[in-house]
């Protein structure tokens, strides 16, 4: 058991993100990057490259204002909030006067955009994984859903880790065309 | 680390955009990030070491200056300001006193004029 004094690991990571220290940022991405880019991408709307320029935003946000934190709710909208205002100012900055003016046209309201496309990528991601071979599916789910080992899974199916490897890469790739054309058509 | 479904999904959707989540270019994000916060930090300690050398410097240049910027021609000084050493006197009283004397008038410069009164 960790003695009473000692921080949370929230404490820790927050504070270490404060400091810039390079493990904690590492940490960071391991453990809140896929959920962040996640978001960003449902706010995309599929746009792989605007989720990864506000992602990169929304790091560099994070790095000025990043203070210690212990509460994971509160770090959690802070970041959600941090993440969409880095998304807005990014698609500020590329589209002009007149395709922002379209496009808060077409959202009538902002505000409750960012949970329908949350709504939208979730749906796309279920129909994607359904629209996929049942060897992809099952190799993906494998990976991802059940956390096998690569090793693992070459153990099962009788393969070789490279193959393995391979064959996520292939399964992967078509997931990805399945979400864009599914996120695309909504 | 357990990891809920949520999770999962995001790590998955992660690694479909991105070769290496862990060590790739989207990883360098995270890098270029912790280097912007350390020279954020420096820049910051410098600003407010400097803030408290300039702070430093201007009161002990006010203190150092204060004794002898005291101002040598007060009419009082707190020596001669007991009551024995001045009067309160009315106009009448100074009417009378300066009555059938000479006085000069000097300017001194600075449009402020001194008045002398000869002894009796």
């Amino acid at each position: 058991m960790a003695p009473a004094d000692s921080p949370s690991p929230l404490l820790a990571l927050t504070t270490g993100l404060a400091r810039g220290e390079n493990r904690a940022w590492e940490q960071f991405h391991r453990e809140y990057g896929p959920g962040i880019f996640r978001h960003l991408l449902a706010l995309a709307r599929g746009d792989a490259d605007l989720a990864d320029e506000a992602l990169q935003q929304t790091y560099l946000r994070i790095s000025r204002h990043a203070r210690a934190c212990d509460s994971a709710p509160m770090f959690g909208r802070w970041l959600r909030l941090v993440a969409q205002s880095a998304i807005s100012d990014v698609r500020r900055g590329r589209h002009n006067f007149w395709q922002l003016l379209r496009r808060y046209h077409e959202d009538a309201s902002e505000t409750e955009a960012p949970r329908e496309d949350e709504d939208r990528l979730q749906t796309a991601l279920d129909q994607a994984l359904l629209n996929l071979s049942p060897e992809d599916r099952s190799l993906l789910e494998a990976k991802y859903f059940e956390g096998r080992a690569v090793r693992e899974i070459g153990e099962n199916l009788s393969l070789s880790r490279k193959a393995v490897e391979s064959r996520l890469t292939r399964a992967r790739a078509a997931l990805r065309h399945e979400i864009q054309s599914l996120l695309r058509s909504s | 680390m357990k990891q809920n479904r949520s999770e999962r999904e995001a790590e998955l959707i992660a690694d479909l955009f991105h070769e290496s989540w862990d060590s790739g270019e989207v990883a360098g994000y995270a890098r270029k990030a912790a280097r912007r916060t350390r020279r954020r930090r420096i820049l910051r300690k410098s600003l407010a070491a400097a803030g408290i050398a300039l702070l430093l410097a201007t009161l002990s240049f006010f203190f150092v200056r204060s004794p002898s910027s005291a101002p040598t021609e007060q009419p009082f000084s707190s020596a001669n300001a007991s009551p024995e050493n001045y009067e309160v006197i009315s106009t009448d009283q100074l009417l009378s006193a300066i009555r059938d004397r000479p006085i000069l008038v000097v300017r001194n410069g600075k449009s402020e004029k001194v008045i002398l009164l000869s002894k009796n």
